[in-house]
């Protein structure tokens, strides 16, 4: 039989990145003075899953580097071996070749053996606890592998202590020699060196170990050099119960399924041979007793025999080397086993079926040469996705098309729900009672529902934050400088496609903070502030938004620097520049205010970029900047791209929605508030303040209701050209509304930035604010408006 | 019908691996996540055989074996430990701790479809 | 002969949707044609051609729907119950079209359709795939599917959009 391991593969590569995500966290977070074990246990185990399930889906490669790192691991969890930070780098070098090879099995690409060696050599070689030496060869083209699932593997690891009684290589040994002639039996790796020629090597060789020791036989005496298998397969035997693939601790008989194992047994015994890998390791019960009698039998469906023949003679000697051959044990003794003698009958009655069938019929019939029939191949492929929706209970993984179907479904049944309430409403309340609060009912439960679906686009931000402790040890560390960064808000949810979104900006940002916002060390104890800058990375719900800050306690902007650039650039600037216009300077295209151009935060492409990205995702970017303490920059961003809290109003036929989080205030003016100013256009006079009219109606050319200020509302607007107030003829209401692009099945449209579809299955279009403004501002006509 | 195993592993992919293998085979196969929600599962079924992984958060396999042990229902169900490891300490532990045997990681399917057969038919 | 080469153009005949502007029969490939439904809810986007008359909300995206009455001045544009749009599907594109009347669906072979004259007639004719003549009518084979995603309807965003 052959189960196609394939299909599992996906989930192991999503798991196996899980792992190093939680390795990578935990790792950066490890204190090495006092390294909590509980934590240590924690990366332990997700090298140990990585291992494990690479070695059961074939990925050998990532096993045998894995083993390495597990290796280490242990001996850390077991506090054999003292936490380092050159461990810590090396695991998370590790960590990334991981990744890599992860990514190359995907995508088919390949992973620098050498680097992938090297990793795995200095892993071995921090586990032996030595300082760093390089490996004395490594050769890339050797057999790759010494971990594997494979029970057929030919190449064995070796670790080789050489431990003379004189100074051999000082002698007429040559080390040289000695080094090529191993090198050439397969993969060599220098684990330590010591004085007096002592050394540790680890070899991976398809050769025996007579080959080994003919090599050594020219070189020094026996007891002068010692080899230790690095029990990994079968072949690499010293100790052949460290080799079996699984056991057991009892007698076979005891198990539960010992009347029926007879046949098996007997079986397996045939065909051991050609199946090494699995064996017993205590008395296997009626093994030979049984099997042999009966080994003159059919073998395509067998006679069970009668219980009370069962627990006979063992046969210890032919088990144990059976089991030697196999791969699993059991612990106990078989007949201990409960299902042992209650499930006689059941069996005799399955051997009757069986006898008359040479097919077998039960799942548990036994046949060996072909363990698992054509028809159990069969069913296998019927439960495939039964059991992979019941694979992970705590969490499954969602196409996000087919989530977002599901709020596109959402939105129609709360439609179609609306429409329904509409024509209902001409019912008498009291005959109809029952389809009225039928109504009340599905209201509640497709609201609820509408929000239970958008609220699987919701994650945490620490999708995202949780990289960036990575990458400001690694930041620092090429910057030279002491940086800690907290992170505040990480729980924060927010939508998926934000997520990913915010990625880029925020390592630019955090960039940008290391290598111009902190100061080195020695400026910052001159300066009298800790020598560790501190960079805090937060999120926070604010109303309808989610603001994301990016603060350091560094060095702040330096007003008279950007100003300079600016004017060496010919940037515009006013006469008199407000803080807050100074530090809009760095959002200018190619503004680099780096004395000296780094690698780290780019040659000045970047805030531009950041500034963009921010304003595709509907988003603003605040800076506050004090010299000298540091600098704040926030990304103010909607919740989520999929829906939006609006205000819906209304002018002449047509229905609008604008953004809630963008209205101060509406109110009704008074026609001594309305004033003419000569270039530009109308205003009103709010509070002291002369805020511009938009006059919806005239940029929409719609046929309004009202067309006088006075007879409608004006809604006060925060906008990029500052406040607007947008003159319409009335509020309807204020609603979440799901945001639908107009440019899947049409374009974009001038001042709009997308629609919706109302309760009444109308389409509603949504008001991009900024634009408006910008429009308006570019004219009281503005050229892209007339066609 | 099937005979029921309650799969003990906190890697999804060995858990589905497991799971589609003996389904396959004719079981019916719980999983579990860890030790501790392996027990409770254990608690509130019959299982024929238990396949648990050693190393798991929140529990681990060994532990989860002796806590089994302790319950009356489990005290002779046949419990399998997948490891990566065979040494002598582990087969000293598991032994101690009252597992039946034990299978090496990694395993191949049908090396598990075997061993389980012999466990349990 | 010619049962011959009926046989034979059997085995490629399409289907066509026929309908009407004005005192004109054109006829489009069905398999473009989505549903038919009436002219109902069109929310109204400022600033666009009069022929745009807007979009409206199918099964929960948003699709324009274009007049060609009124982009090709035929017949006379007036909206009632019995106003009819054609849902095109056009690929990746959804568009509503809204015309006088829709007539019937025939079946064609290549061989029916004959090249168009170059009549200048309301269609350039490089939407023209020819005509046909259907019961003693005449038809115009649109390339429906050229003609909406042209520059020329000013339905998708392209560079040349400003030329409308």
């Amino acid at each position: 039989m052959s189960i196609d391991l394939s299909q599992f593969h996906q989930v192991f590569i999503d798991e196996a990145y899980e792992h190093l995500a939680t390795m990578e966290s935990l790792l950066l977070s490890l204190d090495l003075d006092a390294p909590d074990l509980e934590e240590l246990n924690a990366i332990f185990r997700a090298a140990h899953s990585i291992k494990g399930g690479s070695g059961t889906f074939g990925f050998k490669d990532i096993a045998d580097l894995t083993h390495a790192l597990e290796t280490l691991l242990d001996k850390l969890r077991r506090q054999e071996l003292q936490v380092t930070d050159e461990m810590i780098t090396a695991f998370l070098h590790c960590c990334d070749l991981l990744s890599l090879m992860l990514e190359a099995h995907q995508d088919g690409t390949h992973v620098d053996d050498q680097a992938v060696l090297e990793s795995k050599a200095h892993l071995m070689r921090l586990a032996e606890g030595s300082e760093s030496v390089l490996p004395v060869t490594v050769m890339p083209g050797a057999p790759e592998s010494t971990f594997t699932s494979s029970p057929h593997l030919s190449a064995n690891r070796w670790r080789i202590h050489l431990h003379p009684h004189t100074d051999l290589f000082s002698g007429a040994v040559s080390e040289a020699a000695l080094l090529s002639d191993l090198a050439a039996m397969g993969d060599l790796v220098l684990i330590s060196r010591a004085a007096n020629s002592q050394r540790v090597w680890e070899l991976t060789t398809a050769l025996n170990l007579e080959a080994l020791e003919e090599v050594f036989a020219f070189v020094c005496q026996a007891d002068e050099v010692s080899f230790e298998a690095l029990n990994e397969t079968p072949q690499a035997v010293t100790d052949e119960d460290e080799e079996d693939a699984y056991g057991f601790f009892v007698d076979e008989d005891s198990l539960p399924a010992a009347q029926t194992i007879q046949e098996e047994a007997l079986r397996e015994e045939a065909i051991s041979d050609e199946d090494p890998g699995f064996g017993f390791f205590v008395d296997l019960e009626s093994l030979p007793a049984h099997s042999e009698p009966e080994a003159a039998e059919e073998e395509g469906f067998g006679f069970f025999v009668d219980p009370s023949e069962l627990p006979a003679a063992q046969d210890a000697a032919s088990q144990a080397a059976l089991e030697a051959e196999q791969g699993f044990g059991f612990f106990v003794d078989e007949s201990e086993l409960p299902v042992h003698s209650s499930d006689t009958a059941e069996m005799l009655g399955r051997a009757a079926i069986a006898t008359k069938n040479p097919v077998p019929v039960a799942p548990s019939q036994p046949d060996l040469k072909t363990p698992a029939p054509a028809k159990n191949t069969e069913k296998a492929s019927g439960v495939k996705s039964a059991s992979k929706a019941a694979a992970a209970e705590t969490s499954i993984r969602v196409g996000i098309e087919k989530v977002d179907q599901l709020i596109n479904l959402v939105g129609e049944l709360v439609i179609t729900r609306s429409m329904l309430a509409q024509s209902a409403s001409i019912l008498d309340p009291v005959t109809y009672e029952a389809i009225h609060n039928g109504l009340a009912n599905l209201e509640r439960n497709s609201r609820d529902l509408q929000e239970a679906v958008m609220s699987i686009r919701m994650l945490p931000i620490n999708f995202v934050f949780g990289r960036f402790p990575r990458v400001v040890r690694d930041l620092s560390q090429k910057m030279q400088k002491k940086v800690a960064l907290k992170l505040v808000g990480e729980e924060t949810e927010l939508d998926k496609g934000l997520i990913e979104k915010l990625a880029d900006p925020l390592t630019h940002l955090l960039r940008n903070s290391i290598d111009h916002g902190i100061e080195s060390p020695e400026i910052r104890s001159q300066l009298g502030k800790p020598e560790e800058g501190t960079i805090t990375l937060s999120a926070s719900h604010q109303g309808g938004s989610i603001l994301v800050e990016i603060s350091d306690d560094g060095a702040g902007l330096n007003r008279e620097r950007l100003l300079e650039k600016a004017r060496e650039k010919g940037l515009p600037i006013s006469d008199n520049p407000t803080d807050k216009e100074v530090w809009q300077l760095i959002f200018a295209p190619g503004f680099s205010t780096a004395k000296e151009i780094t690698d780290v935060s780019g040659r000045g492409v970047g805030m531009d970029v950041v500034q963009r990205n921010i304003a595709e995702m509907k988003g603003q970017v605040e800076i506050d900047s004090v010299p000298g303490m540091g600098t704040r920059i926030g990304l103010r961003l909607p919740l989520t791209l999929a829906i939006l809290d609006g205000m819906s109003l209304r002018v002449g036929e047509e229905i609008f929605i604008l953004p809630l989080t963008r209205i101060i205030e509406s109110i009704q003016p008074e026609s001594e508030q309305l004033k003419s100013v000569s270039g530009q256009g109308r205003v009103v006079h709010i509070r002291g303040e002369y805020v511009p009219l938009l006059e919806l109606w005239k940029l929409f050319t719609l046929t309004p209701k009202f067309t006088d200020p006075e007879a409608g509302i004006l809604v006060v607007v925060e906008t990029v050209a500052g406040k607007m107030a947008l003159f319409v003829d009335e509020l309807i209401a204020q609603q979440q509304v799901v945001i639908k692009s107009l440019e899947t099945h049409y374009r974009k449209v001038e001042g709009i930035s997308g629609a919706t579809i109302m309760g009444d299955g109308r389409v509603a279009l949504i008001i991009d604010i900024d634009r408006l403004a910008r429009m308006h501002k570019s004219d009281v006509a503005p050229e892209s408006m007339s066609f | 019908m099937g005979k029921s195993i309650l799969s003990v592993d906190d890697s999804a992919s060995i858990r589905q691996m497991v799971s589609f293998t003996l389904k396959g085979a004719g079981y019916t196969v719980t999983e579990a996540v860890d030790g501790a929600q392996g027990l409770e599962k254990a608690k509130t079924a019959k299982f024929d055989l238990i396949l648990t992984d050693q190393n798991m958060p929140n529990m681990d396999g060994l532990t989860l074996i002796r806590n089994l042990r302790a319950l009356p229902a489990y005290r002779s169900v046949p419990i399998l430990v997948l490891t990566t490891e065979a040494g002598d300490a582990m087969k000293a532990q598991g032994k101690a701790a009252g597992a039946t045997g034990w299978l090496v990681k990694p395993f191949d399917p049908q090396k598990l479809i075997e061993v389980v057969k012999k466990v349990i038919g | 002969m010619a049962e011959m080469r009926d046989e034979q153009s059997r085995v490629e005949t399409r289907e066509y949707l026929t309908f009407t502007l004005g005192a004109e029969e054109y006829a489009i490939d069905i398999l473009k044609v989505q549903e038919i439904r009436g002219y109902d809810a069109v929310t109204r986007i400022a600033n666009t051609p009069d022929y745009i008359k807007g979009v409206i909300n199918m099964r929960g995206v948003i699709v324009p729907v274009v007049d060609m009455r009124l982009k090709f001045h035929l017949g006379e544009a007036t909206y009632d119950a019995f106003t009819v749009m054609i849902i095109l599907n056009l690929g990746q594109r959804i568009v509503g079209m809204v015309v006088d009347a829709v007539s019937d669906v025939i079946a064609l072979s290549d061989d029916d359709i004959r090249p168009a004259p170059d009549f200048g007639a309301t269609f350039d004719t490089q939407y023209l795939m020819g005509l046909a003549t259907v019961a003693e009518r005449m038809a115009i084979v649109v390339d429906i599917e050229k003609l909406m995603t042209s520059s020329e309807m000013g339905l998708v965003d392209q560079l040349s959009q400003t030329a409308v």
